[in-house]
Formats: structure tokens, C-alpha cells, sequence
């Protein structure tokens, strides 16, 4: 972590190592982890809720069972206390003849002893009693609020009465059906009627005990605290006792309930309390769909029954808060593990990130830049070190590619020194004269490499005799330069040493020198020639070179029959064949090497010879057949890769005009008006000689210069005539400028301070200073009583 | 061919363009010199001497140009000079009448060079 801040601190690769947070392995990582984590904690949960709702329901329900069997048995105990209190009445009344005042006690005293019982009824029939009158006392209890009661003396019709008439009828005890009663303090009641028989069960009257609902549903009450748990009490006949809405009780039997409040779900309840037996079931509220599981109990043989039911969300209640709680605590858990995950992942994505930002540096050169986390044992160590080993390797080799580069370089330079040196071997275009004949030579050469082994050369021998080779050594390339310069050398020395106009000879001595030594068995093709100036007598032999061509001034083409001998190179001692012709003003002779008529196009056409020849009809001179063949080879080439030296080679051969001299006479200095008449008739005579624009503009600032420093200063040293002669004479234009003065030497002025400050320079002398520049050779002498200055220059103007 | 002279409006950078062809030699730099001292009489700053079609120059022609480089150099200001063909360019390099650093091929290079020149003593005089 300690790299994080030179991280920072980098320049560009930050951008590159910036992974936005979304494609981030991290949150990848902790988004993924944290998923499953989510999912596995939720089908864990699913499975434990529903495993535990099964339970809670299962435990739910029968504790509903066992409490509904409870509450049962604890009504029925209280119902069959009731029973018992009526019975022992009866069984005491038939066991012992007692008085209506012992009966009536004895009844107090049994519903006194019976919490549960309020007051009771004694009827019997005429006859029963001692006094055989009848009875129908009402026994109240009164602390528990019921006044007693003669119903014979209140008029009471008992006989009228259906439950009076069943239960005389009857062989066993009945409850009644609650009923509301006024005399009995304003509550509901539910009475047991038991029949009185004697021994002969012939029947004697009744007894019945009042108990109040309340008593019974008193009993209920704890039920009701359970929450979701509800209570309903039935009479025997279906009238509901106990219900939990608020209105019911009383007013409903079970059936009329379930058909007024569509309750049909309660109807197999209703079926199995009129069969008096006992029912588990779940239905939901057909009105609501609130989903309950309810028990329906009888209690004992008292034919009521009690319902009660648990509903299913208080029974899950508490199962869904702490499935909530767990489901939060399983949240956090897999929050946290996610974060944890984000932390470990931190320890991969950073020294990864830190490792890009290397990466990032050493892509930007910066070799130096260290790589963090290369100690580490684990995986990012490896990548680390394996980094570090790349970027090692990338040094060493851009090292390498480093020296090969600068090696290339250097020898690259070599090369364009050498070929410097090789193109400055090679002479320049000529003009040479011969009495009125002129000839201009000029030659092109264009290596395929940055050296080549094409040559040509051409030397003066004596006045009268110019020699010319053109030859193309074997392959191309340094070897080829290197050998090219050694046959150059011993061309020249060869037609040095030449006595005549003998070529063969040349030819012949030059192999020899080559021959020796020459491991490496290169050779030359070479023409050589040599023209005598003055006639244009020209004698040629080819060491296996192409004949060269001459285009007679009519236009004719001719080939020179020249029978090739061998190449220079291979054995000394050969035999070569001399052509002898003359070159005739309007002639051009046209030599070139292979690379020419060689030269390929795209569809690998050579050029060859008849090509050249078109193009040569139509050259005016050397210079323009050596240029236009170039162009004509180029254009046919048309980018195809030049595959060999090009050189081409020509003489042409003029008349020269009438020896141009132009030679006026002026008196100084009354005739300085008629200088510009010098100067035209100057422009007049060196262009009709073929002399170029800028040489006649040098020699005319040359005469106008000296002219103008005679009529100027000479009148102080005796001078009144001066006169200007010019003419071109072998190849040079001369200059002769006369005056009849005192001797004095002009050139011997002091040269002007060129370098001076502007203000310190004098705006004159600079006249003399040109002359001397402009002129390639100037000489003062006297002659015969004249100062004779001659100036010359060359014909051609030197390369700027 | 005589010479002629032309002489274009004042540039805004107070330069003269002043196109000189023709010959310019003993006869006739006595013209330019002529026209040259009008033209300096006033506060021009610079002089562009624009050659193309000037075709032959002796050291007469020469002097006419030193002499106004002179006058003008008194004043801080400059001659340069553009276009010129190979043989007056050649007659210029021998005499060194004006630095080679004040010869230039083009006129829109003579302007530009001048357009500094002048920068650098607008510059100068605010110092």
C-alpha cells in the first residue's frame, strides 16, 4: 500500500487504471458473494418457516383441542353438579316421606350448597303430598338475588306449560334452551328439569334448577385471553349462549346464524353438534376469509356444546416477528459478509490497479518506475515478479533495437558519405572545344542503391584528345562501388598512359590491372572511346558493353558496328575490336548501360533499345537525350522499384559560330556615353557563341566595371583611348580590356572591408572587388605601351 | 532595357515596397537614387526592394542600394531585399551590401521579417 501514493502521484497511465466501479472486480466480487449469501440465507429461511409453521400449526391446534376438551370437562363438572343437586332432591323425596316445608327446605339447602344454582322449582301432583294438595314453589336463593315464589297461589297456569307436560313425560333430566328472566334478576337462564317418579315411576311431579348463563360462561372467560381465541356456547337445541360478536347470543340458533350471516363455512359444525358429536376442523370466514381452526365439543350428555377456535394469524403471530427478526439479522449477515468481501477483494483490485499503473509507466518509457508487491507470496506476488521480468525483457531488447538502430544509423551515414564520394568521382558536364567545333558532354547516373557500380568518366589527354568510358561493374551495392572506383582509377591511368587513339589498348591494359587480384571475381562491361576535338575523329571498343548509338545531324540513327570483347575482370590478354568514326557537327553519340534498356514496368516489360531510340529521334542535345531518357525511363518504370543503375552517356558536336569577337575602340572620357553600345554588342557577340545568360550578365558587369574606373580615374594617368575585346576561345570567354595610360594595375587595389559596420564602409570601391570576384582568371600586363587586363571566365557557370 | 522603378503604397508596417527592373547599372542608378530620396525624404521606415524583374546590376546599381541602407540605417531602419535572380543575387553576395540575413526569396518572407523588426521597436519604445 506504500506504492499508492507514487501511483498518485504518476501522470497519464492513471486514466488507463481507472476501472469504473460497476466493472470493478471488487464490486463484482461483493456484489456476486453477496447475492448468493442472500439467496442461500433465504432458502434456508423458507425452509425453517415452513417447517416451523407447520409446527407452531400442529402445536396450535392441539392446544386448541386440549383446551376445548378442558373447558368442556369443566361445564360439564359444573352441569353435572347441578344434576346431582336435582337428583339427591328426588332420591331424598323418595326415600323419606317429607312435608312440603321439609321439601322446600330441603331444596334451599341444595341450591344453596350448589354455587352454581340460583333458584329451583318443586311441583308435584294432587295427591302426592300428605295433605294430597298440590305444590309449585318457586325456591329462590335470595342472596344470589332471586325472590322465592308460590306459583299455585300467583294462579300460575304449570299445567298449561310444554316444558312442565315433557317433563312429566320425560325419563331422564333436560336443559332447557336459555331464556331470559325477569323475576330471576333480569338474566338469562338455562334450566335442568328433572322428572319426579316414585318407585312405580308413576309420575309425581318435577324439580328444576335455575343456573344463569352467566354461570356458565364464567367458566369460559379464561379462553378468552388467549389472543385470536374465540368461544361459542350452544343450548341443546341450537340457540347460541355464548358468542363472541355482540349481538348474537340469545337471538340466534347456530343454524340461523350461519343461513343470516352466511356463515357456510360453520355448517359442518352444525350438522355435528345436532348429532351431539365432537368436530376438528379449519374453514374460513366466508365472509372475510379470515382462516380459523375451531373445535366443537359436546359437554357431557347435557347435549350442549362448546366451539372454541384459534385464528391462523394470531397462531403465526409470533412466528412472523421472529421470522422478520431473523429475516433482518440474515440481511446484516450477508450486508456484512458482502463488505467483508469488498475488504478482501481490496487486497487483489489495488495491487492490481498499482500494478496497471506500472504497466501504464513502462508503456510511457519510464523503465525506472518500481514495481510494488514483487515480495508477495500469493498470486499477485507472481503476477508482480512475472512483471518485472517483462518489463526487464522489453529493456534489454529496446537496448538492442536501441544499438541496431544507431549501428543502421551510423552505417547509413557511411553510406551517404560514401556515395557522396562515389557521385563526386564522377566528372562533370563538359563543354570542349576544337577550332570551331564544340562538343558537350554529359552524362546522368541514378544508383538503385545509395552506391551503385555503374560509372563514367571522361579526360582530357594533351590539347587535342578527350577520352570517355561508360561502364556498369557486375552486381550492384558496395562491392560493386568499390570496384567501380578501382576501374575509374585504372581507366584513367590506362588512357593516360595511351599513345594514341588506340581504346583496345586502353581496354587491354586496364583488364590486366583489374584481372589481378580480383578475388572476388567481379567484372565490368566497359565502352571506352576517345575523340580527337579538332577533327571529331572518334575511335570506340567495348569490353562487352552495349554499342552506343549515334544520331547523325539528318536524324539517322546508326549503330555502331562494334564486335564487344570481354568484359574487364576476367582473364587478361583479350582481344578487342575499334570502331573509327568522325563526329560530324549536328551528331550525337549515345551510350548507356543496361539499367536503362533493362528497366522494367509494372507488367515486367523492358524498355529496350527501340524505346531509347524514339526517344533519342527527338533530343535536341546531350543534355536534353540524357534528360529526356531519364524521364522517358521513370515515366515507363511508373514507380516499379528501379532494380539496376541507370547511367546514360552523350556527346553532341556543334559548330561554333564565327569566332565571336566583339572589338571597340573608346576615348576616354568624352565616350562613357557609348558604354551601353559595349555592353549590347558584348550580350550580341557571347550569345550567338552559345554562352549562357548569366556568364554574358558577369561579363558584363566586368567591362561595365572597368570601363567606368577608366573613364573615371585614367584621364589622371595620361590615358585618352581604351578599347574592349571579347571573344570565346576553348570553351572560355576572354576579356581584353586596353588603355594607353601610364602603367597601373587595377587588381592591385586593396580590397574593400566588407565586413565594417555599414556606417563605416564608404559606398565606392566596390567596383574592382566584383571583377575580381566575377572573373575566373585575371591577368595585367603591358602590352606595347598598353595596360592589357584579361579577364576570363568559363563558358558553363560553376553549380551555385 | 532601361530601368524602371515602381514605388507601392506605404505598407502598414511602415515598410516601401518598391519594385527596381530592368538594368541597373552606371546610366542609370542616378533614377533610382532619384526616386529612392523622395521616398526616404519621408518617415518611411523600411525599404523592401522587390528585384524579379530586375535583370542586370552593376556596383553602381549596388552603391544606390548601399547608400539608401546607409540613410536609413541612421534612422534605425532597414533595407531588405527580395526576388532577386541568381546573377544579381550573385553581385550581392560578392559585395555584401546588404547581410544575408536582409536577402530573402519571397516578398511575403522580406514582410515578414520586416513585421518582427518592427515589433521588436514598437517594444523598444515602450520600454
Amino acid at each position: 500500500m506504500d506504492a499508492t501514493p507514487q501511483v498518485a502521484a504518476g501522470p497519464g497511465p492513471q486514466a488507463d487504471v481507472g476501472v469504473p466501479w460497476h466493472a470493478s472486480l471488487r464490486t463484482r466480487l461483493m456484489l456476486w458473494v453477496g447475492l448468493l449469501l442472500a439467496l442461500l440465507l433465504l432458502a434456508g429461511f423458507a425452509t425453517a418457516f415452513y417447517a416451523a409453521r407447520e409446527r407452531v400449526v400442529a402445536d396450535a391446534e392441539a392446544r386448541t383441542r386440549y383446551e376445548a376438551r378442558q373447558a368442556a370437562d369443566r361445564l360439564d363438572a359444573t352441569m353435572r353438579s347441578v344434576q346431582v343437586s336435582g337428583e339427591a332432591l328426588i332420591e331424598l323425596s323418595q326415600r323419606v316421606t317429607l312435608s312440603r316445608s321439609d321439601l322446600l327446605a330441603a331444596m334451599e339447602a341444595m341450591l344453596e350448597a350448589n354455587p352454581s344454582t340460583v333458584g329451583g322449582l318443586v311441583a308435584l301432583e294432587p295427591g302426592v303430598l300428605a295433605d294430597r294438595a298440590p305444590l309449585a314453589y318457586y325456591v329462590g336463593i335470595g342472596a344470589r338475588g332471586v325472590p322465592d315464589r308460590d306459583l299455585l297461589a300467583d294462579g300460575y297456569d304449570l299445567a298449561g306449560r310444554d316444558w312442565y307436560q315433557r317433563t312429566l313425560n320425560a325419563t331422564s333430566a333436560w336443559w332447557s334452551e336459555p331464556y331470559f328472566n325477569e323475576t330471576a334478576g333480569g338474566r338469562y337462564m338455562t334450566t335442568l328439569n328433572l322428572p319426579l317418579r316414585d318407585r312405580d315411576a308413576r309420575r309425581m311431579g318435577m324439580v328444576s334448577l335455575d343456573v344463569p348463563v352467566q354461570a356458565l360462561s364464567s367458566s369460559l372467560e379464561p379462553l378468552r385471553t388467549v389472543n385470536g381465541q374465540r368461544t361459542a356456547l350452544f343450548a341443546p337445541a341450537g340457540t347460541i349462549a355464548v358468542h363472541p360478536e355482540r349481538g348474537i347470543a340469545f337471538a340466534h340458533t347456530l343454524s340461523g346464524y350461519v343461513a343470516s350471516a352466511g356463515r357456510s363455512d360453520l355448517a359442518p359444525m352444525e350438522a355435528a353438534r345436532g348429532q351431539g358429536r365432537a368436530l376438528q376442523f379449519n374453514h374460513a370466514d366466508a365472509r372475510n376469509g379470515v382462516a380459523r381452526y375451531s373445535v366443537l365439543q359436546p359437554i357431557g350428555e347435557s347435549g350442549w356444546s362448546l366451539q372454541l377456535s384459534l385464528g391462523r394469524d394470531a397462531m403465526l403471530a409470533g412466528l412472523d416477528s421472529a421470522m422478520r427478526m431473523l429475516a433482518l439479522i440474515g440481511g446484516l449477515v450477508a450486508l456484512l459478509a458482502a463488505l467483508a468481501v469488498l475488504r478482501l477483494a481490496r487486497r487483489i483490485t489495488v495491487p492490481l490497479t498499482e500494478l496497471t499503473a506500472s504497466a501504464g509507466h513502462f508503456a510511457n518509457g519510464e523503465f525506472d518506475w518500481p514495481v510494488p508487491h514483487d515480495a508477495r507470496g500469493d498470486e499477485v506476488g507472481v503476477m508482480a515478479r512475472a512483471l518485472e521480468r517483462a518489463r526487464d525483457s522489453i529493456r534489454l531488447q529496446l537496448d538492442e533495437i536501441g544499438r541496431y538502430a544507431s549501428e543502421k544509423q551510423k552505417l547509413q551515414s557511411e553510406l551517404d558519405i560514401a556515395r557522396n564520394i562515389q557521385r563526386s568521382m564522377l566528372p562533370r558536364d563538359s563543354v570542349l572545344a576544337g577550332g570551331p567545333r564544340r562538343y558537350r558532354l554529359q552524362a546522368r547516373l541514378e544508383p538503385a542503391k545509395a552506391v551503385g557500380g555503374d560509372f563514367h568518366a571522361h579526360f582530357r589527354q594533351g590539347d587535342g584528345r578527350v577520352w570517355f568510358v561508360v561502364g556498369d561493374v557486375s552486381d550492384k551495392g558496395v562491392p560493386a562501388a568499390l570496384f567501380m572506383a578501382r576501374a575509374v582509377t585504372v581507366l584513367e591511368v590506362a588512357a593516360a598512359a595511351a599513345a594514341g587513339s588506340r581504346p583496345d589498348e586502353v581496354l587491354v591494359d586496364a583488364g590486366r590491372h583489374l584481372c589481378a587480384g580480383n578475388e572476388a571475381c567481379m567484372f565490368a562491361t566497359v565502352l571506352c572511346g576517345v575523340l580527337e576535338l579538332a577533327s571529331g575523329d572518334l575511335a570506340i571498343a567495348s569490353a562487352g558493353h552495349d554499342a552506343p548509338l549515334l544520331r547523325r545531324a539528318d536524324g539517322r540513327i546508326e549503330t555502331i558496328a562494334l564486335e564487344s570483347g570481354p568484359a574487364l575482370g576476367f582473364d587478361s590478354g583479350g582481344h578487342y575490336d575499334v570502331w573509327r568514326g568522325r563526329l560530324q557537327p549536328g551528331d550525337l553519340l549515345f551510350a548507356w548501360t543496361d539499367g536503362v534498356t533493362e528497366a522494367f514496368d509494372a507488367g515486367e516489360d523492358a524498355f529496350g533499345e527501340d524505346r531509347l531510340r524514339e526517344v533519342l529521334q527527338v533530343s535536341k542535345g546531350a543534355a536534353d537525350a540524357c534528360d529526356g531518357l531519364l524521364v522517358a525511363v521513370h515515366r515507363f518504370a511508373s514507380g516499379a522499384a528501379q532494380s539496376d543503375d541507370i547511367t546514360v552517356f552523350a556527346i553532341d558536336c556543334s559548330q561554333q559560330a564565327e569566332p565571336g569577337v566583339a572589338s571597340i575602340r573608346l576615348q576616354v572620357p568624352g565616350e562613357r556615353g557609348r558604354l551601353p553600345e559595349v555592353l549590347d554588342a558584348l550580350e550580341a557577340t557571347l550569345g550567338r557563341a552559345g554562352i549562357e545568360a548569366g556568364r554574358i550578365h558577369d561579363a558584363q558587369v566586368i567591362v561595365e566595371e572597368l570601363v567606368c574606373n577608366v573613364m573615371d580615374h585614367g584621364a589622371v594617368h595620361g590615358v585618352d583611348a581604351l578599347s574592349v575585346d571579347a571573344f570565346v576561345e576553348r570553351g572560355r570567354v576572354v576579356l581584353d580590356i586596353r588603355d594607353n595610360g601610364a602603367a597601373y594595375d587595377p587588381l592591385g587595389h586593396a580590397p574593400p572591408d566588407l565586413d565594417a559596420d555599414i556606417a563605416d564602409r564608404p559606398i565606392g570601391g566596390l567596383g574592382i572587388h566584383l571583377v575580381r570576384e566575377l572573373a575566373q582568371d585575371a591577368c595585367y600586363r603591358r602590352d606595347g605601351g598598353w595596360n592589357l587586363l584579361r579577364i576570363e571566365l568559363g563558358a558553363i557557370l560553376p553549380p551555385s | 532595357m532601361a530601368l524602371s522603378v515602381r514605388i507601392h503604397p506605404l505598407h502598414p508596417n511602415g515598410s516601401q515596397r518598391v519594385e527596381i527592373a530592368g538594368r541597373l547599372d552606371t546610366h542609370t542608378y542616378g533614377d533610382l537614387d532619384d526616386r529612392l530620396t523622395l521616398v526616404l525624404a519621408s518617415k518611411v521606415q523600411s525599404l523592401l526592394l522587390d528585384l524579379a524583374a530586375l535583370d542586370y546590376i552593376s556596383s553602381a546599381g549596388v552603391r544606390s542600394v548601399f547608400r539608401a541602407r546607409k540613410l536609413l540605417a541612421e534612422r534605425g531602419g532597414k533595407v531588405v531585399i527580395a526576388n532577386a535572380q541568381p546573377q544579381v543575387q550573385k553581385v550581392f553576395d560578392i559585395v555584401k551590401a546588404v547581410p544575408l540575413s536582409e536577402i530573402f526569396r519571397t516578398v511575403e518572407e522580406a514582410d515578414a521579417y520586416l513585421y518582427r523588426i518592427q515589433k521588436k521597436i514598437v517594444a523598444g519604445d515602450e520600454d
